[in-house]
């Protein structure tokens, strides 16, 4: 690489952090020995990525003091009231993982299965529509979410939790499209904030 | 971290430990992605109900912190995909800082401010690529893993940030 033909910005960009290959940097180290241009340029990148890395533990300005502590607080909250939701309201027990199941596994029990499928299907032609009833009982675990009066509800089936506002208290309520029910309220102890979600 | 594994219900302690141990970290990532306090506020929420909820799906308890900053970065990608917007912080917190002069904490959130309108510059994923290589200090083939694409793919996404961010840098030189 010639001092007149320059370094491409994006390998500068990669070299800057050591995110070039060993033969990649030692040309590019030769090229910024003799060449002011780039080695500015290179300066530069190291420069702006010292500031970023810099600025990882420093929180918005607008989290400045007290700030910061009463946001993670409610997070904290929120994130364990969202657990609870998700305890009451999940019934499918996760699958465990087949670590056994490995790719030439996996296609050979895929054919077998094929062949069973075809096998079946020239036996019996007709469809069968005896699933579609236990299709319906799905609808009935789905996760519901409810707000009314004092109180904003998540159910499914017959199991449910509720999360009551303070009797009288004046709640405004949001519903997002994502489903979600955010309950805010004005009490003796401050302002309430309830996120509950479905999933 | 242990007993969110070995246990199918994990005590309240244990995930109250977990949450305060990564709770800033994961926040500021997810805030220096989206740009907004009230959506990293939310998203930190969802990504750490989505990861105490699938904690069956970890496999090696000494990658937890990473396992949890990629469901972060997920989750803020999917956001900026569903929303296709950027916004900026709001000033809803009133500052207060002690230690600092009024000088110093203007210049300290202009420096921020700068900062974070440098990356909104970016695209979502080259913003995350950014964020996880300069910011968070992760090597790239970490950040590939995160952003579930390859280290070439990565290696562009992190160029094209560099040199963004640069442009912008010049044209806003202070």
């Amino acid at each position: 690489m010639s001092q007149r033909q320059h370094i491409p910005q994006t390998q500068l960009a990669l070299y800057s952090r050591g995110d070039v290959g060993f033969w990649r940097r030692k040309l590019v180290e030769r090229h910024l020995d003799r060449c002011e241009e780039c080695a500015a340029a290179a300066l530069e990148f190291v420069r702006l990525q010292e500031s970023l890395s810099r600025s990882a533990d420093v929180m918005p300005a607008a989290l400045d003091g007290s700030g910061w502590q009463s946001l993670a607080s409610e997070m904290s909250a929120n994130i364990r009231l969202g657990l609870s939701a998700g305890e009451c309201v999940s019934f499918v027990e996760r699958p465990s993982r087949v670590a056994l199941v490995t790719p030439p596994r996996l296609s050979l029990a895929l054919a077998g299965l094929t062949v069973l499928a075809v096998l079946l299907a020239m036996e019996n032609p007709v469809l069968h529509h005896a699933a579609v009833p236990a299709q319906a009982g799905l609808s009935n675990t789905l996760p519901t979410l409810e707000a009314s009066g004092d109180e904003t509800m998540v159910s499914s089936g017959d199991r449910g939790l509720s999360v009551p506002a303070p009797a009288g208290s004046n709640v405004i309520r949001t519903v997002s499209a994502h489903g979600a029910v955010r309950s805010r309220y004005v009490d003796d102890t401050g302002v309430t904030i309830v996120n509950v979600y479905a999933e | 971290m242990s007993d969110l594994i070995d246990s199918p219900l994990i005590s309240q302690d244990a995930q109250s430990r977990f949450v305060t141990e990564n709770l800033r970290r994961i926040f500021l990532q997810i805030y220096r992605i989206v740009g907004n306090v009230a959506d990293a506020q939310d998203l930190t929420q969802e990504a750490f109900i989505k990861a105490l909820s699938r904690q069956d799906q970890l496999k090696d308890e000494k990658k937890a912190a990473h396992w949890l900053s990629r469901i972060a970065t997920n989750t803020a990608l999917d956001f900026l995909r569903r929303n296709s917007r950027v916004s900026f912080c709001e000033m809803e917190f009133a500052p207060e800082r002690h230690s600092e002069s009024p000088e110093e904490i203007l210049l300290r959130s202009e420096h921020q401010d700068y900062l974070q309108k440098g990356l909104d510059t970016l695209s979502p994923r080259e913003r995350a690529a950014l964020v996880l290589r300069d910011v968070e200090d992760l090597p790239a083939e970490e950040v590939a893993r995160q952003l579930s694409c390859s280290k070439a793919t990565v290696r562009s996404h992190i160029a094209n940030g560099r040199i963004k961010f640069r442009k912008y840098a010049t044209r806003n030189s202070r």
